[in-house]
């Protein structure tokens, strides 16, 4: 044994070597030189707003837009029709040419397309060659204004949706996540929204139509270019495939409000086959634009959403080997994110894991950060900013994203300095304000032969019934 | 109008090939005297680098009954060395030793099975020595010091093939990674090892126990090869993991971790003689060894079909999977191109077949599996489509993979694929990480990181003569495992489906 571990780690000779050889005693690095790269930010007379950053390193250009829209605009009883009407925009065909030829001639080009629907807004991106960026760009422009939505393709993808509706359940994770936004949200709040057959039903051709001439126009949209165009060529293409997409009033209606306050308690689903627990929990998080924002993301670090060096981590990954992976944080949305902590462990530890959470919670609460361990967080967050500027793509983006969702112009030059501003008291606050571990929602998805009665030595169990939403049947209790 | 377009996408590649060969051609190439490669390549703006160290190491090489231990030394890996990780080695050693032998008493007195109250006494020391050495360690200290650093990427991925680990950091930060990485190769330290192997069964039930595509994809390699050990999980099974020990993880390190079998690389835009130089003073050191060997089992030929259901609480899952032969040889461009052209894309003969015209299932991916270093698999999965089954998904596969082998594809259909073949590798090179990976891939894999390359020129050599050929010998019912996840009401109502080919 002693000989192995000598072998392994093979001692150096001079302790002054030793000494040599620890990080702690490298001088600090030279500063990094770095200037946050210029995007151009200009507004196309037809009312888009161009994000762009010339970049020839290689034969490539990326596109991504973003116009404002999203599935909590969808009618409760049509839930799905949002991201139908993005998949369909994709397949269904544009004037003058059928969604196979599309795919046809873009596979060939080896050029990309992709549209995708999210709560609140929808994107779709173009990736291609530098000489296929003309015909790129028409494509693009095609698919976002004169969609003709092919009933048959309609069909296909209500098809689709309806098999990964059918297959909802499959997987525990998948699960717990769903079932803990309808916990936190309200069953059938926007927020937290089902997609189920019966929805499926529902949706119409005309649904589809209705909802792109509602909300794909100019004026509700923007769009980022980077690669391997000039400024000159860009705006010509645009000003061709773009220029005439006529504005029209906007009717985007108030976002959808959530409750005012969460049901707690511990909630289980049961799923035979498994020997491993789901485990989350949480409350209501923030608004976007909280002005404990930097606060907040110095406080999520500390806390759980840093990987290795958060408390969370530390204590039921490393000293205890519960899990696999933890992590809990405050999220941040426009109308109102979460408090969440999400993990999985045996079925036998199950207890043993909620325990932790609120005893770590607990004390990250009882007493503010050590300095080092603050200057760890805030060093950590401020050294890698670089990485937010590694792809010319990424940098037109971030740019478009930040201004869509109405941070200030300057949000990336002042970043630093805000995060610098964070003190040890302003985590102990927040944790204190904004955490409330014994108001909490508990689910556990899991074992229940296998788990016993390891919940209820914590108190009283609601059941939350599991249903196939193909069927619209209830599976479990 | 077809022809104009084909003219143009093949312009387009040819411009695009020959600016990502320029990137490649800048590699510089550091062999130290111990035998470590290093490739260095400057590319991009922002100041920053990413960097890999590949070792030729992965869980094919693993002894008998210790499936796992590859990837159980990869997590220790994380666990620091004699001067990271520490409050001071020179105090730790003795608590470190006398915890690591109680550890593998118990483990040893489990396997004999002991009586219970000696393996009672055993836990009992063993939980007492873990909190002796508990004052002794600095938590994930390798984390928090390259978090403060600024590092993105921090991880480490164990396959059959190779153990891999990456980071990417501020471009200032050469010195921090040199004294790090060499640092765990020199003086790595088994802490915490125990509560670790507990961390690693976690990771086994989240991916393998709990979700029924992980449990397939097991099964259906401990069927298609039954000498070659790409049958067993990388993870490890449950009881194998539950039995390793720190002596297990100092032997395969002893064994395997020598300079002569990694593979360094570091891109981004970073001062590239300032990195030579670091490089050389920090791994240099690291005492020379031998060379791994590779692992001489030949899986024998297939001499007919083999099957595996798994019966789930779920919707039904597809895996097929052909023996062929692995890259470098040309065999596997084939293959790649085929691949391609069968499922990439939604204008592919598959997809378009299966998904759009048929609608018999909503997925349908074809992909090379599960290692490159030895024989693999090309490997088919579908997501069938309710109320279609498993054996209709099954029965216009084979219908499409004997068409393969019967009539030439198209000559645009050919074209379709190396052009997207080609594409996505001129877009892997915007990316360092992604660059980083591919040249220590085919530093092994080709013997050369100029395969990176020139693995295209053979991509874009590909003919419809060749396809058939490799259909037809390869895409034989006597050359397939089939595995299939079975909902288990229809698994009680009825017996297994026929199928024919």
């Amino acid at each position: 044994m002693m000989r192995a571990l000598a072998a392994l780690t093979l001692m150096p000779a001079l302790a002054a070597a030793q000494a040599e050889l620890d990080p702690a005693n490298l001088s600090p690095p030279p500063p990094l030189e770095f200037d946050i790269p210029a995007v151009e930010r200009i507004e196309l007379p037809n009312g888009m707003i161009l994000f762009f950053l010339e970049d020839h390193e290689l034969p490539l250009v990326e596109v991504q837009t973003l116009t404002r829209t999203g599935s909590v605009y969808e009618p409760a009883d049509k839930a799905g029709l949002a991201s139908i009407t993005a998949t369909v925009m994709r397949t269904g065909g544009i004037e003058g040419m059928t969604g196979d030829a599309l795919d046809a001639e873009l596979d060939f080009q080896a050029s990309a397309i992709e549209i995708g629907m999210g709560e609140e807004s929808c994107s779709a991106s173009l990736s291609c060659l530098t000489e296929n960026l003309p015909r790129g760009l028409e494509l693009l422009a095609a698919v976002l204004r004169t969609p003709q939505f092919a009933q048959e393709k309609i069909d296909l993808a209500i098809n689709a949706e309806r098999e990964s509706v059918r297959r909802a359940n499959d997987d525990p994770m998948g699960i717990a996540r769903r079932e803990f936004r309808s916990l936190i949200y309200g069953r059938g709040n926007p927020w937290a929204r089902v997609t189920t057959g019966a929805t499926l039903d529902a949706i119409t051709r005309d649904d589809l139509v209705a909802f792109h001439q509602r909300f794909f126009h100019p004026n509700s949209t923007m769009i980022a270019v980077a690669g391997d165009v000039s400024r000159e060529a860009l705006l010509a293409l645009l000003d061709e495939h773009f220029g005439d997409w006529p504005q029209a009033e906007l009717d985007i209606p108030p976002l959808p409000e959530v409750p005012d306050s969460i049901t707690p308690g511990i909630f289980f689903i049961h799923r035979p086959d498994v020997n491993q627990s789901n485990v989350r929990l949480g409350h209501f998080g923030v608004s976007r634009h909280d002005p404990d924002e930097y606060v907040i993301r110095v406080m999520n670090f500390l806390y759980g959403s840093s990987g290795f060096t958060s408390r969370l981590v530390r204590e039921a990954r490393t000293n205890r080997g519960l899990t696999y992976g933890i992590s809990g944080q405050i999220t941040e949305h426009t109308v109102r994110g979460l408090y969440v902590v999400a993990t999985f462990t045996k079925s036998e530890t199950t207890r043993e894991m909620i325990d932790v959470i609120r005893q770590v919670t607990r004390d990250f609460q009882a007493s503010p950060p050590a300095e080092a361990e603050l200057e760890l967080a805030k060093t950590s967050e401020m050294n890698s900013f670089v990485f937010r500027f590694e792809t010319p793509i990424s940098i037109a983006s971030q740019r478009m994203n930040y201004e869509y969702h109405g941070y200030p112009a300057d949000y990336l030059e002042t970043y630093l300095d805000n995060i610098r501003a964070v003190t040890a008291e302003d985590v102990q606050r927040v944790a204190q304000e904004r955490m409330h571990v014994d108001q909490t929602a508990i689910l556990v998805v899991g074992n229940a032969d296998e788990i016993g009665d390891q919940l209820t030595q914590l108190g009283e169990v609601t059941e939350v019934p599991l249903v196939d939403f193909a069927t619209g049947e209830q599976i479990w209790p | 109008m077809r022809r104009w377009i084909l003219t143009l996408a093949l312009g387009g590649l040819l411009a695009a090939t020959a600016g990502a060969q320029g990137i490649i051609d800048r590699v510089q190439e550091v062999v130290l005297d111990n035998g470590m490669t290093f490739l260095l390549l400057n590319r991009g703006e922002a100041p920053v680098f990413s960097s890999v160290i590949r070792w030729n190491v992965g869980s094919v090489d693993e002894p008998m009954g210790l499936t796992g231990i590859a990837h159980m030394f990869e997590h220790m890996a994380f666990k620091g060395t004699t001067t990271v990780g520490t409050t001071g080695w020179e105090a730790e050693r003795p608590a470190l030793e006398a915890l690591n032998a109680a550890g593998v008493a118990l483990v040893r007195a489990q396997q004999d099975s002991a009586e219970a109250e000696e393996i009672a006494r055993l836990r009992a020391e063993y939980d007492r020595l873990v909190e002796e050495h508990r004052q002794f360690v600095v938590s994930n200290e390798l984390d928090e010091i390259y978090s403060a650093a600024g590092a993105e990427d921090l991880n480490a991925g164990t396959e059959r093939d190779f153990t891999t680990y990456y980071v990417s950091l501020p471009a200032n930060q050469l010195e921090l990674w040199c004294l790090i990485e060499a640092g765990r190769i020199r003086d790595g330290v088994l802490r915490e090892f125990y509560a670790e192997r507990d961390v690693v069964h976690e990771e086994r039930r989240m991916r393998y126990d709990t979700d029924p595509e992980g449990f397939l994809v097991e099964q259906f390699l401990g069927t298609a090869f039954i000498a070659h050990p790409y049958r067993f999980p990388t993870i490890g099974w449950a009881t194998d993991i539950m039995n390793l020990t720190t002596e297990d993880a100092e032997e395969f390190f002893r064994e395997h971790y020598a300079p002569v079998n990694a593979c360094g690389a570091l891109v981004g835009n970073f001062d590239l003689d300032e990195a030579e130089r670091l490089i050389r003073e920090h791994f240099s050191p690291i005492p020379a060894g031998e060379r791994n060997r590779r692992v001489n089992t030949v899986e024998p030929a297939q001499r007919g079909e083999r099957r595996v259901e798994v019966h789930w609480d779920a919707s039904p899952i597809v895996l097929v999977g052909y023996h062929k032969p692995n890259a470098p040889d040309r065999t596997d461009a084939v293959f790649d191109v085929i691949q391609t052209l069968l499922t990439s894309g939604r204008s592919s003969r598959l997809y378009e077949r299966m998904v759009k015209r048929d609608q018999i299932a909503t997925d349908v991916e074809a992909f090379t599996f599960p290692g490159n270093k030895y024989p693999n698999l090309s490997t088919f999965y579908i997501q069938p489509r309710a109320p279609h089954t498993s054996a209709d998904a099954e029965r216009v596969l084979y219908e499409e993979l004997e068409r393969l082998a019967s009539e030439p594809v198209t000559e645009r259909e050919l074209q379709r694929a190396i052009n997207i073949l080609v594409a996505a590798h001129v877009r892997g090179m915007a990316n360092n990480m992604s660059l980083a990976r591919d040249l220590t891939f085919w530093h092994f894999i080709g013997g050369d990181w100029r395969w990176t390359d020139r693995w295209y020129d053979l991509v874009r050599g590909v003919t419809a003569e060749d396809i058939m050929e490799a259909a037809r010998t390869h895409y034989r019912r006597e050359n397939r495992t089939v595995g299939v996840i079975v909902p288990r009401e229809s698994a009680a109502a009825t017996a297994s489906p026929e199928v024919t080919p």
